[in-house]
């Protein structure tokens, strides 16, 4: 199965409440099979943010385990087919209206990578030392850390930090819908990794301290992600925290 | 039971919109606004026998309109309290003559802040076919929504109030649905800007008129190009797609499963059968992905997915599509294509 100087995924992931919180909203998957892999942030205030990560975990397999389509078609359909199942669900049930969901959702195949991405939750790409962030974010905030208006630090206690203006599941969408789904294509080193995180993470931990763990234990994955929660949840663990880090073959 | 087969009235439909309107006013600071816009589904029989009299249903239910917010006004100068209830106790005379169970049973507070401002184009009330199919006899549903210049800064938290006026149970329920933004995602960007707010209207609008259409249909489609009509005879009956978009997808459907065009086809035309697209040039395309396989013009279209393992994978094989022809989905179902415009060789 392994091609030679292709990237070929091998992935480990784990969500964890952090320290306030007692629910978590979080989801992931974590597909070597597949390829694909992603975090997902339930919002909805009250109990139905971790009903919406559910039913975009559950839609976005069912719609990227068909292979028809090109992958960034697929992964519009899957995000678009998650929104319209969030919305309805959320439309029918009183308890659960206004939930909703952000996520980001890598697919990687034949050494490219491609990554489907609504919201602020976030995808680093780790090689030769450097560690860069491919998503933007869809909030007003991130927007402006990512402009360079604002340091990274400055947007991290940022108080309007936890705003979003793009979700899944807020209305109806069509997979091509402007303002909606970022899609990003990318050719991946065979010795890259990559990290994805929702904000529990990266709204605790700077870049360079996501760096400087994967570089300290890039050689262990599990504990690449063990160490990363471990240090946003003594950054204080405000929000649940997920973690999906995947390596390509040969990497260590 | 006698209201299985009810029709509804125009006075019930006027009752409606004027309950929609009061369940959809919008308090700022200093006034409160009425909606303007309100689209009012019918189920098609309904539609149908009432179609010819919809000019004086629209002056009707505007007359009625213009008492109300008049009546919540008086009420509001008079300092009688902002209870909805209130509201509804004004609201009888319009439902005089209907039988006690059937009048909406308005429920909920609202708060009357200043005075009620009647929107500044008039009334606007527009009718559709409810082609839901759980629409029942005695449904009425109205969509009532404030419009884009009254709120610019209201940007993608843009409210639409769905009132369903249901005949269920023997009793008529206004069951308003407010749709505001996700609490923890609340304050977006929230720019004065007047074309946001468009968007955001016409998103509203879109999701409004989606709720009453086939799952799967592009819910864009009006404000864009018709690029090709196709026409399929379904289990459904005659159905008729516009295509608006550079590409589609077609096929039964189901959960999981993004079509642009659902046909409620026989179990051997696939959930995802064909995709079709126009390239720059406006040359057709279409590729089949189904597992039964597709024809154009009665010719064998060559599959596109291709066996890899135990794995099926798109080989993203494309037959041209001439501007004209006849495709069969799994010889069990026809669709005719027809390209439209210049550039689809017409």
């Amino acid at each position: 199965m392994v091609t030679t100087g292709l990237f070929h995924p091998s992935g480990v992931g784990k969500s964890d409440p952090g320290r306030v919180r007692a629910r978590n909203e979080d989801a992931m998957i974590c597909e070597d099979e597949l390829g694909v892999y992603a975090v997902i942030d339930g919002v909805g205030g009250q109990a139905a943010g971790d009903q919406a990560a559910a039913i975009a975990r559950e839609m976005l397999l069912r719609r990227l385990s068909r292979l028809t389509g090109t992958i960034s078609e697929r992964l519009r359909e899957a995000i678009a087919i998650a929104n319209n199942e969030i919305h309805r669900q959320a439309r029918q049930q009183p308890d659960r209206r206004g939930m909703a969901c952000v996520l980001t959702v890598a697919v990687i195949a034949g050494g490219w990578l491609t990554i489907g991405h609504v919201g602020d939750s976030r995808l680093y790409l780790l090689y030769e030392g450097k560690i860069e962030k491919l998503t933007s974010d869809h909030s007003p905030v991130g927007a402006r850390e990512d402009e360079g208006s604002l340091a990274e630090i400055e947007a991290m206690r940022h108080p309007r930090r936890n705003e979003i203006d793009r979700e899944v599941g807020g209305e109806l969408r069509a997979p091509e819908d402007e303002d909606f789904i970022e899609i990003i294509e990318a050719p991946l080193p065979p010795d890259c990794a990559l990290l994805l995180c929702t904000d529990g993470l990266s709204d605790l931990v700077t870049r360079e301290g996501i760096a400087r763990i994967e570089a300290r234990h890039r050689h262990d994955p599990p504990r690449v992600v063990d160490e990363l929660i471990r240090a946003a949840n003594e950054a204080g663990g405000r929000d649940n925290i997920t973690v999906v880090y995947v390596t390509g073959a040969g990497r260590g | 039971m006698n209201m299985r087969n009810r029709e509804v009235k125009g006075r019930e439909i006027v009752a409606a919109i004027v309950g929609g309107m009061l369940a959809g006013l919008e308090p700022l600071h200093s006034r409160t606004l009425a909606p303007e816009l309100f689209h009012v589904y019918l189920r098609p029989t309904d539609y149908e026998r009432l179609r010819g009299v919809f000019h004086e249903l629209r002056a009707d239910a505007a007359r009625a309109l213009d008492e109300r917010l008049a009546a919540v006004n008086k009420a509001s100068r008079r300092g009688v309290g902002p209870m909805l209830q209130r509201l509804a106790e004004r609201l009888r005379p319009a439902l005089d003559g209907l039988p006690e169970e059937m009048r909406p049973v308005l429920t909920g507070r609202i708060r009357i802040e200043g005075e009620c401002v009647r929107p500044e184009n008039g009334w606007q009330i527009s009718f559709f076919r409810n082609e839901e199919e759980d629409a029942e006899p005695g449904d009425i549903v109205v969509n009532v929504m404030l419009t884009a210049p009254q709120r610019p800064e209201l940007g993608a938290g843009m409210s639409t109030i769905h009132i369903r006026t249901l005949s269920r149970d023997r009793a008529w329920r206004i069951t308003g649905e407010r749709r505001e933004p996700v609490e923890a995602a609340a304050p977006r960007v929230t720019k004065p800007d007047l074309a946001e707010a468009e968007r955001a209207a016409a998103a509203t609008l879109r999701d409004a008129q989606s709720l009453m259409r086939p799952a799967g249909r592009d819910p864009l489609a009006t404000e864009r190009t018709i690029l090709a009509i196709l026409r399929a005879r379904d289990a459904n009956g005659e159905q008729r797609f516009e295509m608006k978009k550079t590409a589609i997808v077609i096929g039964r459907g189901g959960t999981g499963v993004w079509v642009d065009w659902q046909l409620a086809g026989p179990i051997e035309v696939s959930r995802e059968h064909l995709r079709i697209r126009r390239d720059a040039e406006g040359n057709f395309h279409l590729k089949d992905v189904s597992t039964r396989g597709a024809t154009i013009g009665g010719i064998v279209v060559p599959p596109s997915m291709k066996t890899d393992g135990d794995r099926r994978v798109d080989a993203d094989l494309w037959t041209p599509l001439p501007p004209r022809a006849r495709i069969g989905l799994a010889g069990k179902l026809y669709i005719d294509f027809e390209a439209q415009g210049a550039a689809g060789g017409q």
